[in-house]
């Protein structure tokens, strides 16, 4: 089995995430140029688009799910 | 060097708005303390306003919130406020923490290598979220609060005189200990939901430079 997932499923697994997350609440990441930061829907179209915003929101969970792995609650 | 604090403070979008009102109670901290304080806020905080203080003053404690590249950061309409290639020796032992983007990577290098400062910072982009009926109350603000109040507790730490090192690994911990408090209360969805955003927070502040470096007596 693999050990890291593809990019495939990595964005799927992503987007399965964010999509679950609050209408109500607001992400602002980088030196982005969306003064009013990004919605769900609007994390969720980044993702699909490939944009820098979704490669980044990709990352960030990425690092907890794998940190997950590692118990980084034991270890930090 | 003096115990002076000097805090650059945009505000003229959603990200510096918050960080604009997640900056007073550091500010009113730090008047209690007796440190002077240089509160360049909105249209003052400016490349020309914070170097004209920067040489004056020679402020120990330097506070920056903006927007922010690996490079630069900005201040009123994302004016370069800072940049890597303009630091040449300016600091003179000061500690910088840097409320922004990346900053770390490039700028903070030069900063730390540069007359014997210290900066506190993000070697990523700072992320947060916010509810968005608190967008003109940021302070009520019980999601974004959980990203704010660990990330001023390094100024907090520091304005009590800790040394740059103990300011960071206690703003760290507060992130940390954020997680944790959400991880085993009754926590909401919101909050839960925040805990991959901070853990982020917490993997990407670094702290560059002299580590001993601290507010004077």
């Amino acid at each position: 089995m693999s050990k890291q997932a593809t990019p495939t499923v990595a964005k799927q697994l992503v987007k399965e995430r964010i999509k679950a997350m609050s209408p109500n609440l607001t992400l602002h990441i980088g030196n982005s140029k969306k003064q009013e930061g990004y919605t769900r829907d609007e994390l969720i179209k980044e993702i699909e688009k490939d944009s820098l915003v979704g490669k980044k929101i990709i990352a960030v969970e990425l690092e907890f799910l794998q940190s997950l792995k590692t118990g980084f609650l034991d270890h930090e | 060097m003096n115990r002076t604090l000097l805090v650059t403070r945009p505000q003229h979008d959603m990200v510096t708005t918050y960080f604009y009102h997640w900056s007073q109670p550091l500010i009113e901290e730090a008047k209690k303390k007796k440190l002077v304080v240089c509160d360049l806020k909105g249209k003052k905080a400016v490349m020309g306003e914070f170097w004209g203080r920067v040489k004056k003053l020679a402020p120990m404690l330097i506070f920056l919130n903006g927007h922010g590249s690996e490079s630069i950061i900005g201040g009123h309409n994302n004016e370069t406020l800072v940049d890597a290639s303009t630091v040449n020796g300016n600091f003179k032992g000061s500690v910088i923490y840097a409320r922004a983007c990346s900053a770390a990577q490039e700028l903070g290098e030069k900063i730390a290598t540069d007359s014997a400062s210290t900066f506190i910072g993000y070697d990523e982009p700072f992320v947060f979220l916010q509810q968005k009926e608190f967008n003109t109350k940021p302070l009520r603000d019980n999601i974004a609060a959980l990203f704010m109040k660990p990330s001023n507790s390094a100024v907090l730490a520091l304005i009590k005189g800790h040394c740059a090192k103990d300011a960071n690994t206690r703003s760290r911990n507060e992130f940390m200990s954020t997680i944790y408090k959400i991880l085993t209360s009754e926590a909401t969805s919101e909050e839960t939901e925040s805990i991959p955003y901070l853990y982020w927070d917490y993997k990407h502040q670094v702290c560059l430079g002299k580590p001993e470096n601290r507010l004077a007596r």
